[in-house]
């Protein structure tokens, strides 16, 4: 177990640097001038020296890498061009909404997901398990911010359920507030909900194949017993490690849902800092996202080898 | 065959048919057997012969669809199993009969420790608690010849080696004294030195707790010191069925006949082994007359063209060959 | 197993059939089952062919790469001509030409600026067609090729490679459109590139496994104690027999890379106006949901429709070029 967990960090501290070269090479080597595209139209030469300065633009490009990689390093992700601040100050203050949102999607990814899975490879071919192989197929085929405003149709503005868009006003009671999360939370699962259920179904019917099930009933378990213990506990290790992956997806569709919600999440400063071209937002963003992601995978490794004494007890896991 | 002794389980014209796209295969097509209390059968054949689906349909966990009994009766102590629902059929399997399976590596479930799924069964069908079915567990796996039953009650089946899971199968199996023994191919997977101990540890709990075994094989071999009778399988059908040393020694089916042949033997001296040619039929699309016909050294032409029924071709000796009574006449048109 | 096998033992008159016990034959029905290559493919193509679903898939894929090979003959109007900028229409004819609905004249109606919704759609099919052609391709070619450098040699390439892969693998595929287009600039080329370079990595890994799991194998060895060079056991050997996953996976991929130029066309990164792809006119009718929802719907099927028909396509082919799995996702 300790070897394994050393192995992951080890490979997560490599991935980490990897990232912090590829982010800083990406800024370095953005074409143009930087500066004139930046700078209101019309600035003087000097405002244009000044930006110049600031972004080591004025260095060689491998000057200009080293420092860039020196200050992720030193976490310090530069300033953002249209909002002046720095863009850890905008992280601080619309991460936590990003956080809200992606727990709230993943508990409905992981009860709906896993739900409609098993039920559906439990009852095979019936009428359940045709509605979620159709459904799920439909909705891993859907761009995300489409779903995102057709839920806004039906239910908002047909029903009228939920509100549109928006995070919960500040003060708001704690069933008003939950109702502003529906919606997003919902549309940021969409997705990774079909593909959790398409993965436990098709995960449960593998491991239903397995000598071992057989043994199972022959030695007299009940059907349910058979599934729930003996079946659903290997069937799950790749639904878990699926979701450790899946992560960076949700972290992905959180740019459009965000958007299309209105909501005030990292996702969203995201979209408007690539409608505003200004890249080192949009890099400083990425970054944080991406590490995030990665730390979240090595956690979902950790609790998987829990759950996996193969893995647990030292032996390689043999899923890579 | 029981020959009048107390009968166990009786299994009589079983049609397990498996409805695939490409047709129905008829994995087992009336098959017949008994096993008498304390009796060890053999059923023997080549993979695929319907020897594996024979002990599914008495335990009744034939996969299914595809598969599906379509006629037949099993009575096991006097009762159709086949006419018992789930609950009855459950106190049945791993109670009454317990079942071990070819592959060792993949028979136990990895996440769980090899005590608990000893004790589930326990606990499951003798209503122990959990200290009390611990207890049995452990004692079971002294049975079957664990060392440091205790410490091993505890481990997963990845720290197992492949002869250890078996054994432990086999305590699984035996956990609530069943009066029957299904194993299939219980050492095929294994190195030889093993096989012999896993045959040897079957054959003295045999002789302990007066178990009835079905030792499903396609290697001869291994029956020798465990069975008294043998039941040749071939394309879903019994080609011969007598006790061993019949079957041994004086085979009334060129099937059965060329197997015993191809077994190399320390007592016998002999230059070389003979081998079947061709490999078996496809169950979907049987030949003409007997299954056997196109590989059968012996054949003529009747063969190719009526299937030959399966009669007593001396007492107590069953073969489904047209040349059943005369085989000797017709073996010695080949050396060995 | 004895040494001593010689057909002429078994009996006279009969052929000296294929003289093996038993599990050597079947062992011999294995080897002809992976070496057998185009009696496999033949298999494949027949279990394919039995299977509906991904047949309805190959149906939309052909008629969505002739629709799009073929959208000039097609397509009954210009898809750019807008009358709002047309000078010759009357200033009533302009008010009345906007987000018309379905009508004769426009099957599928029009859009803000009176364009045929038609045309545009299938033009639009064009950028749909070359982002999964061209982004697939450019991923192939590069995880193809450090996949089997990994895999078939090993060593610390092997690790390198795979490290790198690590890094690539851990950008979601959005964050990492988002990050290169933003350095890069938007626009159809660019989109190629950023969902190109973003591919490699899963294929390299998967290249790499079945590389592996199909070195070890004797005919591998038996090319090599030939004297078959390293391209050519590659090539020969050890491609076509590794190439199935990747197969899979490039067939969902092109789903996967019309799906990606969506998102970037929402984000106003991919197929610039007023050239039509299928995203940027969904992301051009989705401010319209209140007043003229049927709009959005238009694109957004055709993109639903051919995603999933690579989806379906791709679970077939899975199927059908593994047996065991059917019925698998």
């Amino acid at each position: 177990m300790l070897v394994f967990i050393l192995r992951r960090l080890y490979q997560t501290l490599i991935v980490v640097l990897g990232v912090v070269v590829l982010i800083s090479f990406l800024l370095a080597i953005i074409p143009g001038d930087v500066a004139r595209m930046r700078a209101p139209k019309g600035s003087s030469e000097e405002v244009l020296e000044n930006i110049r300065k600031k972004f080591y633009l004025d260095k060689p490009f491998l000057t200009r890498l080293g420092i860039y990689i020196k200050n992720i390093l030193k976490l310090d992700l530069g300033e953002s061009f249209t909002y002046k601040r720095s863009v850890w100050s905008i992280i601080r203050e619309s991460l936590p909404w990003s956080v809200k949102l992606a727990l709230v999607a993943e508990v409905i990814i992981v009860i709906f997901g896993i739900l409609a899975g098993v039920i559906s490879a439990v009852s095979r071919y019936s009428f359940w398990d045709v509605l979620v192989t159709i459904s799920t197929s439909v909705l891993v085929a859907m761009p995300i911010y489409w779903i995102g405003r057709l839920m806004q149709l039906f239910f908002a503005q047909w029903l009228g359920w939920f509100p549109n868009s928006g995070a919960p006003p500040p003060g708001s009671g704690f069933w008003s507030g939950l109702s502003y999360y529906v919606m997003p939370a919902t549309a940021l699962a969409a997705i990774s909900t079909a593909y959790v259920a398409r993965l436990a179904r098709s995960s449960m019917l593998e491991v239903m194949r397995q000598d071992y099930i057989q043994t199972a009933r022959a030695k007299g378990l009940s059907n349910r017993r058979v599934t729930y213990k003996h079946a659903l506990r290997n069937g799950l290790i790749p639904v878990v490690t699926y979701l450790g992956i899946d992560f960076g997806v949700l972290i992905g569709a959180a740019v459009l849902t965000e958007m299309i919600f209105n909501w005030p999440g990292v996702g969203h400063k995201l979209y408007f800092a690539v409608i505003q071209r200004d890249h080192t937002m949009v890099l400083g963003l990425v970054f944080v996202l991406v590490i995030i992601v990665v730390f979240i995978n090595l956690l979902v490794d950790i609790s998987y080898a829990f759950l996996d004494p193969r893995i647990r007890l030292g032996e390689s896991p043999e899923v890579t | 065959m029981t020959n009048g002794k107390d009968t166990l389980l009786e299994v009589r014209n079983l049609r397990t048919w498996f409805h695939t796209q490409e047709g129905v295969v008829r994995a087992v097509d009336g098959v017949s057997f008994a096993i008498a209390r304390g009796e060890a059968l053999a059923v023997v054949g080549e993979s695929g012969c319907g020897k594996t689906v024979t002990a599914l349909s008495v335990m009744n966990l034939v996969p299914s669809p595809p598969g599906r009994i379509e006629e037949g009766e099993i009575v096991f102590e006097g009762r159709n199993l086949l006419e018992m629902n789930d609950r009855e059929m459950r106190q049945v399997r791993g109670n009454n009969i317990g079942m071990i399976f070819q592959d060792p590596m993949t028979s136990l479930n990895p996440v769980f420790t090899i005590g608990s799924q000893i004790r589930e069964a326990i606990q499951v069908h003798l209503g122990l608690n959990r200290r009390e079915a611990k207890r049995r567990a452990v004692e079971l796996l002294e049975m079957v010849e664990i060392p440091q039953a205790e410490r091993r009650y505890k481990m997963y089946p990845h720290e197992f080696s492949g002869g250890m899971r078996q054994r432990a199968m086999i305590a699984m199996a035996l956990s609530c004294e069943p009066k029957l023994l299904i194993a299939d191919e219980p050492s095929t997977a294994l190195d030889v030195t093993i096989q012999a101990q896993i045959m040897e540890l079957i054959a003295r709990l045999r002789q302990e707790i007066g178990l009835a075994v079905m030792l499903i094989t396609h290697d001869l071999g291994v029956v020798a010191g465990v069975a008294e009778t043998v039941l040749v399988m071939y394309a879903g059908k019994v080609v011969e069925y007598a006790d061993i040393d019949r079957v041994y020694y004086n085979s009334r089916h060129p099937y059965a006949w060329s197997l015993m042949r191809s077994v190399p033997r320390l007592d016998e001296k002999k230059d070389r082994l003979l081998t079947i040619g061709g490999s078996p039929p496809s169950l979907i699309n049987l030949p003409p007359g007997c299954s056997f016909s196109p590989r059968c050294p012996f054949a003529e032409e009747i063969c190719f063209q009526e299937e030959p029924p399966l009669v007593e071709a001396e007492s107590g000796h069953l073969s489904a060959c047209h040349f059943a009574g005369d085989f000797e006449k017709h073996g010695q048109g080949v050396k060995s | 197993m004895s040494d001593h096998r010689d057909p002429e033992d078994l009996v006279p008159g009969k052929e000296p059939d294929l003289g093996m016990e038993i599990e050597e034959f079947e062992l011999a029905l294995e080897k002809q089952r992976v070496h057998g290559r185009t009696a496999l493919w033949a298999d494949v193509w027949y279990r394919l062919r039995h299977n509906k679903m991904a047949m309805v898939g190959l149906v939309i894929i052909v008629v969505l790469v002739l629709v799009a090979i073929f959208a000039p003959w097609l397509a009954p109007q210009d898809p750019l001509y807008s009358p709002l900028y047309d000078q010759n229409a009357t200033p009533q004819e302009k008010a009345e030409s906007v987000k018309q609905p379905p009508s004769r004249r426009h099957w599928l109606g029009t859009d803000d600026l009176g364009r045929d919704i038609l045309s545009r759609l299938i033009y639009g099919s064009r950028v749909s067609v070359e982002v999964g052609i061209v982004a697939v391709l450019i991923s192939l070619v590069i995880g193809l090729f450090f996949g089997a450098l990994a895999g078939y040699f090993g060593g610390w390439g092997d690790s390198v490679i795979m490290r790198s892969a690590d890094i690539f693998f851990a950008f979601p595929t959005v964050l990492g459109a988002i990050a290169i287009m933003t350095v890069l600039g938007p626009g159809l080329i660019n989109v190629f590139i950023a969902i190109g370079v973003l591919g490699w990595a899963t294929i390299a890994r998967i290249f790499r496994g079945s590389i592996l799991s199909v070195k070890e194998n004797e005919y591998v060895e038996a090319a090599r104690a030939m004297g078959a060079g390293n391209a050519r056991i590659i090539w020969k050997h050890i491609m076509p027999n590794s190439i199935q996953p990747i197969i899979v996976y490039a067939t969902m991929g092109v789903g996967g890379a019309i799906l990606a130029e969506a998102w970037l066309a929402f984000l106003g990164l991919g197929q610039q106006l007023p050239t039509p792809s299928w995203g940027n006119m969904l992301a051009q009718y989705l401010p319209f949901y209140t007043t003229d929802p049927w709009m959005m719907f238009i694109p957004g099927t055709a993109i639903v429709v051919s995603v999933l028909a690579f989806i379906l396509l791709g679970d077939g082919l899975r199927d059908a070029l593994d047996p065991r799995l059917k019925g698998s996702v």
